[in-house]
C-alpha cells in the first residue's frame, strides 16, 4: 500500500486530474440524462480532437489554425459512408443521382469506409508536411498556411452541393451499428469513451517517448535538436500525420455520434475553438486538452441557454484573461505550482 | 591522413567575404585552438564546417568523405562531428539527465526514437558522462535551473554523450569564472586523444592551459599557426592583437593581454 | 468594355490594398499577424455606417473611421500586443482573443443584420453603353491618396525613418535612443488606421457585417504574404495581381474554385518564397 501511495505521491498533480476525470465520465451516464449523456459523448469526441491538437501545438509548437480540416475529412467520410449504407442520400438525390459515384465507391463497405476516415487525413497531412516540412517555413507561415487550407476546405465543402450537401452538411446519420440496429445512446457514449481512452494511452505513450521528449525539443530549439544529429523533419512529419489521424479519428466518432456534419465543422471557427480549447485547459500535458475541452463545451451548452447572444463574447473574455494571466491554462499553473514545490524540496536537499 | 582537411574554404555572404581562403589539417585526437579577434571568422568557420552554412568556394573532407553542404543532421549523427554552441545551448525545461539522455548517440532516428527505453546500459552511459563534468548529482534538476558554468557543462556532457569523432567547441567558457575555466580546461584536454577537439577561444589563459597547435584566424583567413609560444611571439599575430586591442598602452604587450569581449 | 473592366477590377484591387495596407505596416515593421486586424476592418466600417447616418459626409466619415480605428488599435497594443512581444503563439491567441471581442461587441451594439450606405457618389459613367460606377473610381482614388500618404509618412518623415529603423534593425536602433516602444505603439494604431479606412471605403460598395472581419483577415494577409511584408509597392502589386487574377480565373471555373485555387497557390508560394513575390533584398 505504501508502494502505491509513494507512487501516487510522485506522479505529477495532472495525472492525479485524469483518473478523477476518467472516473467521472466513467459514472456519468449513471446520474445524467439521456440528453446530456449524449451530449457528452459528442464532447468526448471532441476531446480526441483536442488530444490530436496538442500533440501538434502543444508538443512539437507548431500552431495549425487549420486542424479542423483533418476533423472535418473524418467527420465527411464517416458520414457519407454511413449514409450510403441506406442508398443514394437526399441531398444526392435531389440532383438526379441515382447510384453511388465511383470514386466514393471504397465508402460503400462501412469497414473500409470508416477506416479511410481516418487514414485520408493522414495522407492529407503527409502529403502537406512533406510540402511544408522539406523548407524552413517557421512558425507564422505555418500558421498562415494552416489558414489558407482551413479557408479552402470550408469553401470546398461549403460549395459542393452535389456530393458533400453544400452548406447544409449531411445530415441524420445514425450511430454504431454492429450487425443490426443502432447501438443505443448509453453503449454509444461508452464506445466512445473506450475511444478517448486508448487515444489517450496512446498519446500518453507517445509523448513519454524518446520521440515524444525530441517534439518537445523541436519547439523549443529545432537546430539544437538537428546538431544532436536529429532528422527533425521527419519527427514533424511523423506527429502531423499520426495527429492528422487522430483528429479523423476523432471526426467520425463525432459525425456518428451528432448525427450530421457541415462545412463549419472544417473551417477556421472549429479550428480556432480547438485552439481555444487547449490554450485555456493548458497545452503540452494531455490533461488541459481534456479539460479545457470538457469546460468549455459544457460552459457554453449550459450558459448559451441562458446568456445566448453573449456567449461568444464570454469566450472571448475568458480566453483574453487567460491569455494574459494563466498563460499556461488551468493544468499547466498546476502543474507548475508543483513543480516548484518539488524545485524547493529539491534544492534544499542539495 | 588528418581527420578533418580543409581545402581553399571560402563563403561570401552579399559580398561580405567571412573566411576568405582558409588552409586547415587537423589529426586524430589533436586538440586544435582557433583564436583570432572578434569577426574574424572562427564563429562561421564551424558553420562551415557543420553544415551551418554552405560555403560558395572550397571543400572539407572528414574521415576521407567530402563533407562539403551535407545536412546538418547527417554530418552530426552519420559522420560523427558533435558541436557546442556559443551561449548554453541546451533545453531548459528538461533534467540535466534528460537533456544528456537526448543527446545519447545511437537513437536518434524515428523508429528508435519511438522505442528507445532506458534500460540499465544507458543509463550507466548518462550517468558516466554527468560524473565527468561534475554534474551527476544535479541530473534531477531542471537545466534551466543550473549556474551558467554548469549550463555549459551540460552541453559539453551532451557532447560526450553524443561521441562524436570531431568535437567543436564555439568559446565553451564565456561566461565562466577563472576557476570554472580551468576545470573545463582539464575537462577538455581529458576528452582530447580519444576524441579530436577543435575549440575557438578568446580567454588566453585558457588557450594556454589546453593548446598544443593553435591556428590564429584573421578576416577570414589563416594568420598564423603553430605551437603556442611561437604565435604568441609571430610579429603579424602581435601587430593583429595590438590593432585590435583597446589600450594604447599595450604597445609592448604581446598577445598575453588580449582576452576580447 | 476593356477601361470598364480595368476600373472596376482596380476599385477591387484598391480595396485589397487599403484593407492589407495596416496588415503590411504591422507584420512589416513589428512581424505581428493581428488575428484582430479584419475586425479593426469592421470597427471602421461601423464608424462610417453610424457617422454616416447621422448625416455627416462620407470623407469626414472616412477620417473619423481612422480616427477610431486608431484609437482602438492603440488601446489593443498597450494593453495587450506589448506584452506578448516576440511571443507568437501568446500574439496569436490574445489577438484572436479581441478579434471575438470586437466582434460580438459589435454584434451586441449593433445587431446582426447587415448595414450599408449609398455610395457617396452616386451613378456611374456611362462611355458607350459600359457602366463605371463613379464610386469605383473613388475608391480607387482613395485607395491611391492613403497608399501615397503612408509612403510619404515611411519615407519622407522623421518618424518614418524610426519606423523603418526598427523593423531593419531594432537592436541597434534602440541604442541610438530611439523609444522604440512608443514607436511600435504609433505603428500599430497607425496600421489599425488604415484597417479602419479600409472599412470605411468597404461599406458603401459592400456591407458591413459584425463578423466579416474574418474573410477580410485572410484576404489581407494573403495580399501581405504575395506582395512582400516590407514592401508598400508590392503590396500594391499584389493586390492588382491578387483580383486580378481571382476574376480572370473566374471567368473560366466558378468563383468558389477560383477561391480555392488562389488559395493553394498562396500556400506554394509560401513555402518557395516566403518573403513573397516582391521583396526587397538584403534584409
Amino acid at each position: 500500500m505504501t508502494g502505491l501511495l509513494a507512487a501516487a505521491r510522485r506522479m505529477r498533480v495532472n495525472r492525479h486530474i485524469d483518473i478523477c476525470l476518467l472516473v467521472f465520465l466513467a459514472v456519468f451516464p449513471m446520474f445524467a440524462s439521456k440528453f446530456r449523456v449524449d451530449v457528452m459523448a459528442g464532447f468526448m469526441a471532441y476531446v480526441i480532437f483536442a488530444l490530436s491538437l496538442d500533440l501538434l501545438w502543444g508538443y512539437t509548437g507548431l500552431m495549425s489554425f487549420g486542424h479542423a480540416v483533418m476533423f472535418g475529412m473524418g467527420a465527411y467520410v464517416g458520414g457519407l459512408t454511413n449514409a450510403f449504407q441506406k442508398g443514394v442520400p437526399d441531398f444526392m438525390a435531389k440532383y438526379g443521382v441515382t447510384e453511388i459515384p465511383s470514386f466514393f465507391a471504397p465508402l460503400a463497405a462501412p469497414a473500409l469506409g470508416n477506416a479511410l476516415a481516418v487514414l485520408l487525413p493522414g495522407l492529407l497531412a503527409l502529403a502537406v508536411g512533406i510540402f511544408i516540412f522539406s523548407s524552413r517555413v517557421s512558425g507564422v507561415f505555418f500558421c498562415l498556411i494552416t489558414m489558407a487550407l482551413a479557408s479552402a476546405f470550408a469553401t470546398f465543402t461549403n460549395s459542393t452541393q452535389q456530393y458533400l450537401g453544400g452548406s447544409n452538411g449531411i445530415n441524420r446519420i445514425t450511430r454504431f451499428a454492429f450487425g443490426g440496429a443502432p447501438v443505443s445512446v448509453t453503449q454509444n457514449y461508452y464506445i466512445i469513451l473506450i475511444a478517448l481512452a486508448a487515444s489517450y494511452i496512446f498519446c500518453l505513450w507517445l509523448v513519454n517517448t524518446r520521440f515524444g521528449k525530441a517534439l518537445t525539443s523541436i519547439a523549443g530549439n529545432e537546430d539544437r535538436l538537428r546538431f544532436l544529429g536529429y532528422k527533425t523533419r521527419d519527427f514533424k512529419l511523423l506527429v502531423f500525420v499520426l495527429s492528422g489521424m487522430l483528429a479523423g479519428f476523432a471526426g467520425l466518432l463525432s459525425v456518428r455520434t451528432t448525427g450530421f456534419v457541415s462545412p463549419t465543422s472544417c473551417g477556421l471557427e472549429m479550428s480556432t475553438m480547438a485552439v481555444v480549447w487547449v490554450a485555456v485547459g493548458g497545452r503540452g500535458n494531455l490533461t488541459g486538452a481534456v479539460a479545457g475541452t470538457l469546460l468549455i463545451n459544457w460552459a457554453e451548452s449550459i450558459l448559451s441557454e441562458r446568456i445566448a447572444s453573449q456567449w461568444q463574447l464570454t469566450i472571448g473574455v475568458i480566453l483574453l484573461l487567460f491569455v494574459l494571466f494563466m498563460r499556461d491554462g488551468l493544468i499547466g499553473a498546476a502543474l507548475g505550482a508543483q513543480d516548484r514545490r518539488r524545485q524547493k524540496k529539491l534544492r534544499e536537499a542539495l | 591522413m588528418a581527420i578533418l582537411e580543409i581545402r581553399g574554404l571560402a563563403v561570401d555572404f552579399k559580398g561580405f567575404r567571412a573566411i576568405d581562403g582558409v588552409d586547415m589539417d587537423v589529426e586524430r585526437g589533436e586538440l586544435r585552438v582557433i583564436i583570432g579577434p572578434n569577426g574574424a571568422g572562427k564563429s562561421t568557420l564551424m558553420d562551415l564546417i557543420t553544415a551551418k552554412t554552405r560555403p560558395t568556394a572550397g571543400s572539407v573532407t572528414f574521415d576521407g568523405a567530402d563533407i562539403t553542404g551535407l545536412d546538418i543532421s547527417d554530418i552530426s549523427a552519420r559522420r560523427g562531428i558533435g558541436r557546442k554552441f556559443q551561449g548554453p545551448n541546451i533545453f531548459g525545461a528538461m533534467t540535466a539527465l534528460e537533456n544528456v539522455e537526448l543527446a545519447l548517440n545511437g537513437h536518434n532516428t524515428l523508429i528508435k526514437a519511438l522505442f528507445y527505453r532506458r534500460t540499465r546500459q544507458t543509463l550507466e552511459q548518462i550517468d558516466a558522462a554527468l560524473a565527468r563534468v561534475g554534474l551527476y548529482e544535479k541530473r534531477g534538476l531542471p537545466a534551466g535551473a543550473l549556474s551558467h558554468g554548469e549550463k555549459q557543462w551540460l552541453e559539453i556532457c551532451m557532447l560526450l554523450a553524443q561521441n562524436p569523432k570531431l568535437m567543436i567547441l564555439d568559446e565553451p567558457t564565456t561566461g565562466m569564472t577563472a576557476e570554472e575555466t580551468y576545470k573545463t580546461g582539464e575537462l577538455i584536454m581529458g576528452m582530447s586523444g580519444e576524441h579530436t577537439i577543435i575549440v575557438a577561444e578568446h580567454d588566453m589563459d585558457f588557450v594556454r592551459q589546453v593548446a598544443s597547435t593553435v591556428t590564429v584566424l584573421h578576416q577570414g583567413r589563416v594568420l598564423a599557426e603553430g605551437g603556442i609560444a611561437d604565435v604568441e611571439r609571430d610579429p603579424r599575430v602581435v601587430a593583429v592583437y595590438l590593432k585590435d586591442s583597446d589600450s594604447a598602452e599595450d604597445g609592448q604587450e604581446s598577445v598575453k593581454g588580449a582576452s576580447g569581449a | 468594355m476593356l477601361i470598364s473592366q480595368i476600373i472596376n477590377g482596380l476599385s477591387s484591387a484598391g480595396l485589397l490594398l487599403l484593407a492589407a495596407l495596416g496588415a503590411v505596416i504591422i507584420f512589416g515593421n513589428m512581424g505581428i499577424i493581428n488575428l484582430a486586424h479584419g475586425d479593426l476592418i469592421m470597427t471602421g466600417a461601423y464608424t462610417t455606417v453610424f457617422f454616416s447616418e447621422q448625416g455627416i459626409p462620407f470623407g469626414v466619415c472616412v477620417v473619423l473611421s481612422f480616427i477610431t480605428a486608431a484609437v482602438v488599435g492603440l488601446l489593443i497594443e498597450i494593453t495587450v500586443i506589448r506584452r506578448f512581444y516576440g511571443q507568437l503563439n501568446n500574439t496569436l491567441l490574445a489577438s484572436y482573443a479581441v478579434s471575438i471581442i470586437l466582434g460580438q461587441s459589435a454584434k451586441l451594439i449593433f445587431g446582426p443584420a447587415t448595414r450599408t450606405i449609398p455610395p457617396a457618389i452616386a451613378g456611374s459613367l456611362v462611355i458607350g453603353g459600359v457602366y463605371i460606377p463613379y464610386y469605383n473610381i473613388l475608391i480607387v482614388a482613395i485607395a491611391l491618396l492613403t497608399a501615397f500618404l503612408t509612403w510619404a509618412l515611411l519615407y519622407r518623415t522623421t518618424l518614418g525613418l524610426k519606423i523603418r529603423a526598427i523593423s531593419q534593425n531594432r537592436r541597434m536602433t534602440e541604442c541610438l535612443r530611439v523609444d522604440t516602444a512608443k514607436i511600435d505603439t504609433f505603428t500599430f494604431a497607425l496600421g489599425s488606421g488604415l484597417a479602419g479606412v479600409a472599412g470605411a471605403v468597404i461599406v458603401p460598395a459592400r456591407v458591413a457585417t459584425p463578423l466579416m472581419g474574418a474573410s477580410y483577415l485572410l484576404d489581407s494577409f494573403i495580399t501581405v504574404v504575395v506582395g512582400g511584408f516590407d514592401s508598400l509597392l508590392g503590396a500594391g502589386a499584389s493586390a492588382a495581381l491578387i483580383s486580378e487574377f481571382t476574376s480572370v480565373l473566374g471567368g473560366f471555373v466558378s468563383e468558389v474554385a477560383a477561391k480555392i485555387i488562389l488559395l493553394l497557390l498562396v500556400i506554394v508560394l509560401i513555402r518557395f518564397r516566403p518573403r513573397g513575390l516582391f521583396a526587397k533584398e538584403g534584409r
